[in-house]
């Protein structure tokens, strides 16, 4: 007596299927679980022959063997429950084995044979999809969350009983329609409207985020930093159904959707504390999971108060900022989570924040230099756009105070400018002009013969780096693009230069001034 | 050379400051014989403790000192001792002369006029402007500048003084020669010793000890001519180097300040005692009854640069505080891309300087 029921396991985002087979034999009596199993998987064995028991069906006494194959993948979770409880039964012949082939059996069983919802879901269901399943059980608590799948029908149990009339009547009931996927509306970010003054740091955030280019705002306590990062999704262009999927496959893994909340509609906004740890960060732990700089996917990482990270952890965001892609290796395998976002980091000038008012910062050169020192070289060099804020007056946001640009005519000319991008990069690998690889500048950032002596002359008077260099150019265009021009003018490498990112070699140095 | 070495190996020990080195010198009548004094010798010497006198009778190693004094030499670092003829004539004439002097680069040169520059550390923006300004002026009107090397003020002033080819300054460290303090002032530490030198009556290696800066601050105006204070705060150090020089009988000169300004307290109060008001680099010429006719070079004036309109117009709204481009912006009325522009265009002609990223200061 021999079956195979299926289910799905997860590596990275990514899902692979699974086979629970059984064999029932004559033999001292007995139930072992084998197959490269992590211990909360080794445990379902007597979660599977308890809820059995509890649901009603006797076992004979026999030598059961259930095997989780591919046996070389290792398998952690709770999710493999319900197929092993359904191979079992099917070993048994409670129903038939050719039924049960075309179906993947997702869920935790408790002791008393309920089902209970687990982490991931939507991976797990797609995989299901992507391997040719006609049904998918899901439990009745992840039914929402796995609706978002379509093409498979999705079936939500609530108790192993219930699964197994179904499964012997050969029919399952219709399910209810669930109107998820328009649920959420993408305007509910904060509006740009809000942010009064700042004209300066409105541009550079617009022409940052039509380029995908990392952000660092500079500036005093209560300037508005963390309030402008927060609007930054907002202005970034609908999301297609592909990126809402590839975003919830995310927080499926991370376990972050919800009943109400199960396909990610809205850019994410993921803003950690400085005290966070690498792991949380990036991904990982024994059984990996994805960090925030995944969690940000397609959205904004907002780093707040860059210099108070560990410098540690934040250099490790430096390779996966410029793949787009967080690889993690453990022992048994390699994980890769997509980690495509946009950085937008925030810091005071110095200690206290009022540098270069020095009405009210007493702080020395050197404690300045050291407050931008505590961030490392390497990470300022991944940051293309660099703006300062200042503190707001009156008249900024008293009552006399001007209407402000809403997010939505910027979104309009963001959305524009990434769709010059998308055409002009379509043989390529990358997207945007954040990713031109210097290779590649040439033939893209064509600039006019004004604006080439312009940029030369820029370059010797200020005696930039190479690497400054690549990074204007990309600015420029971004700056071109949003402008709807071809070529790259001279106003268009001036904006460039003046976001030029800080070189903590110039900043608070009295040498250069 | 003989007698060269021992003044070396006295003004080397670590132990013996000042007074002491003194006392030892009136006991022994010179340094060779203090070398080969007795420890009963030592003993009749008043203010010297027995650490001290350990201290000596461990130093007495002849073929170290031979070493020592090789190595120092190897490293570029020259010796003069009060008795020979390169010591600086200023210095002899001050109370509490050095005995000996550690050099790098070179002296100031004798019968040249000198002027020492001093101000704050923490100085403001304008300042540091100032400063800059009159070293340059000063170098290159042919008068050495003195300063300590200290961040703000003394370095600023230095660092014009090397803008021009040529120019020549000093700095009197109060550490040890061997040793640049602040650390990141090492550039200037280096290029000093071409245009000038650092000067240091400490033994080698000494650290950066307080006390020792407070001492030092009498050789820099005793190498000069007059003292030039910018920015000094009540009881701020510069105000002892002005007060040291009141004692030499050098010229005070004081950039006056606004009299609600705290960083022109001091300054203004030795105004007030007498000190000569400057406002510009002609004071301090005529102060020190040096010659000159019309043409006293200044640093290239406003007016000698060709600006645009627009580029006036956002010129005259900077100043010598940081105005950031937004405030650039509501002033003008121009659009930002086109004050982005201008900007930098000033940037380039070198009239204006960034702090930081986004904020502006006219050069002077």
């Amino acid at each position: 007596m021999y079956s195979v029921a299926y289910c799905a396991a997860i590596r990275g985002i990514e899902g692979c299927i699974i086979q629970a087979e059984t064999d029932v034999s004559e033999g001292l009596p007995g139930f072992s679980l084998v197959g490269f199993l992590s211990s909360e998987v080794k445990e379902a064995k007597e979660r599977v022959r308890i809820a059995l028991k509890n649901s009603g069906f006797r076992l004979l006494p026999k030598k059961i063997t259930v095997n989780l194959s591919p046996a070389d993948i290792r398998k952690a979770g709770t999710g493999y429950d319900l197929a092993i409880a359904v191979s079992v039964l099917a070993a048994f012949g409670y129903f038939s084995q050719e039924y049960i082939a075309k179906i993947a059996f997702i869920g935790e069983l408790s002791l008393d044979g309920k089902i209970h919802e687990i982490h991931g879901i939507l991976p797990m269901v797609y995989t299901a999809y992507a391997a040719g399943m006609k049904y998918c059980i899901v439990p009745e608590g992840n039914y929402s969350e796995a609706m978002a799948v379509e093409g498979i029908g999705i079936i939500g149990v609530s108790g192993l009983a219930q699964l197994v009339r179904y499964l012997q009547k050969e029919t399952f009931p219709k399910q209810p329609e669930m109107v998820c996927h328009d649920g959420e509306a993408a305007e509910t970010f904060p509006d740009f409207a809000d942010v009064s003054g700042q004209a300066i740091v409105r541009r550079a955030v617009e022409v940052a985020t039509a380029g995908r280019h990392n952000l660092l705002m500079i500036g005093p306590p209560g300037s508005g930093k963390t309030m402008i990062a927060k609007r930054i999704p907002g202005i970034m262009p609908q999301m297609s159904f592909e990126e809402q999927m590839e975003i919830s496959k995310i927080y499926s893994v991370a376990g972050l959707l919800s009943k109400s909340r199960p396909l990610v509609q809205k850019r994410p906004f993921r803003s950690p504390h400085h005290t966070i740890t690498e792991k949380a960060l990036i991904g990982g732990g024994t059984v990996p999971r994805p960090g925030e700089i995944s969690l940000a996917n397609g959205g904004v990482l907002f780093l707040d108060e860059l210099g108070e990270f560990q410098r540690q952890t934040i250099d490790l965001l430096r390779q996966p900022l410029e793949e787009g892609v967080i690889n993690i290796s453990r022992i048994d395998g390699n994980y890769s989570y997509p980690a495509n976002c946009q950085l937008v980091a925030a810091t005071n000038p110095c200690r206290c924040g009022y540098f270069p008012n020095r009405k009210r910062c007493s702080c020395t050169s050197w404690e300045v230099k050291n407050y931008l020192g505590k961030i490392s070289q390497p990470m300022l060099d991944r940051m293309d756009i660099c703006v300062e804020t200042t503190p707001l007056e009156y008249d900024d946001f008293g009552p006399q105070r001007k209407e402000n640009e809403p997010s939505s005519a910027i979104r309009e000319r963001v959305a524009a400018a990434q769709g010059i991008q998308s055409e002009r990069y379509r043989k390529e690998a990358f997207f945007h002009n954040s990713q031109l690889p210097p290779a590649s500048l040439d033939t893209y950032c064509v600039l006019s013969e004004s604006a080439k002596s312009y940029l030369k002359d820029m370059f010797q008077q200020m005696s930039f780096s190479a690497r400054m260099y690549h990074k204007v150019l990309k600015v420029c265009r971004t700056i071109a693009d949003l402008a709807g021009s071809v070529n790259i003018e001279k106003e268009h490498v001036a904006e460039a230069v003046f976001y030029r990112s800080i070189d903590k070699k110039y900043w608070g140095n009295e040498r250069m001034w | 050379m003989k007698e060269k070495l021992y003044d070396f190996w006295l003004c080397n020990l670590p132990q013996i400051g000042m007074r002491k080195r003194q006392r030892l010198l009136e006991y022994f009548g010179s340094s060779s014989e203090v070398f080969q004094g007795t420890k009963e010798q030592y003993r009749q010497v008043a203010g010297l403790r027995d650490k001290d006198i350990c201290a000596l009778l461990a130093a007495r190693d002849g073929d170290q000192l031979k070493r020592c004094y090789d190595n120092m030499v190897q490293k570029g670092i020259s010796f003069v001792s009060i008795r020979e003829e390169e010591y600086p004539k200023q210095l002899r004439q001050i109370a509490d002369a050095p005995y000996g002097l550690f050099y790098k680069g070179c002296l100031p040169q004798q019968g040249m006029c000198g002027v020492a520059i001093v101000g704050a550390r923490e100085a403001s923006f304008e300042g540091v402007q100032i400063a800059r300004k009159f070293g340059y002026e000063l170098a290159a009107n042919g008068i050495q500048v003195v300063s300590g090397m200290a961040r703000g003020v003394d370095i600023s002033a230095q660092r014009g003084a090397m803008d021009v080819p040529g120019g020549r300054t000093f700095a009197v460290l109060g550490t040890g020669i061997d040793i640049c303090y602040p650390r990141q002032h090492i550039e200037e530490y280096m290029r000093m010793q071409e245009y000038g030198g650092v000067i240091s009556e400490f033994p080698l290696h000494s650290p950066p000890l307080p006390f020792q800066f407070a001492l030092r601050n009498r050789l820099i105006s005793g190498l000069c001519d007059g003292v030039l204070l910018i920015e000094a705060k009540k009881d701020s150090g510069s105000l002892i180097t002005a007060e040291a020089g009141l004692d030499q009988g050098r010229e005070i000169f004081v950039v006056p300040g606004g009299i609600l300004n705290s960083q022109y307290e001091g300054s203004n109060g030795l105004i007030k005692q007498g000190a000569v008001p400057v406002t510009g680099i002609t004071d301090i010429l005529d102060g020190l009854g040096m010659f000159f006719d019309q043409d006293v070079i200044e640093r290239k004036k406003k007016s000698e640069v060709l600006l645009e309109t627009a580029e006036k117009i956002v010129y005259a709204i900077l100043s010598l505080e940081p105005i950031h481009v937004s405030e650039i912006v509501k002033q003008t009325g121009f659009p930002l891309q086109k004050v982005m522009e201008i900007v930098l265009a000033l940037e380039m002609k070198k009239m204006i300087y960034t702090v930081g990223n986004n904020y502006f200061v006219i050069r002077l």
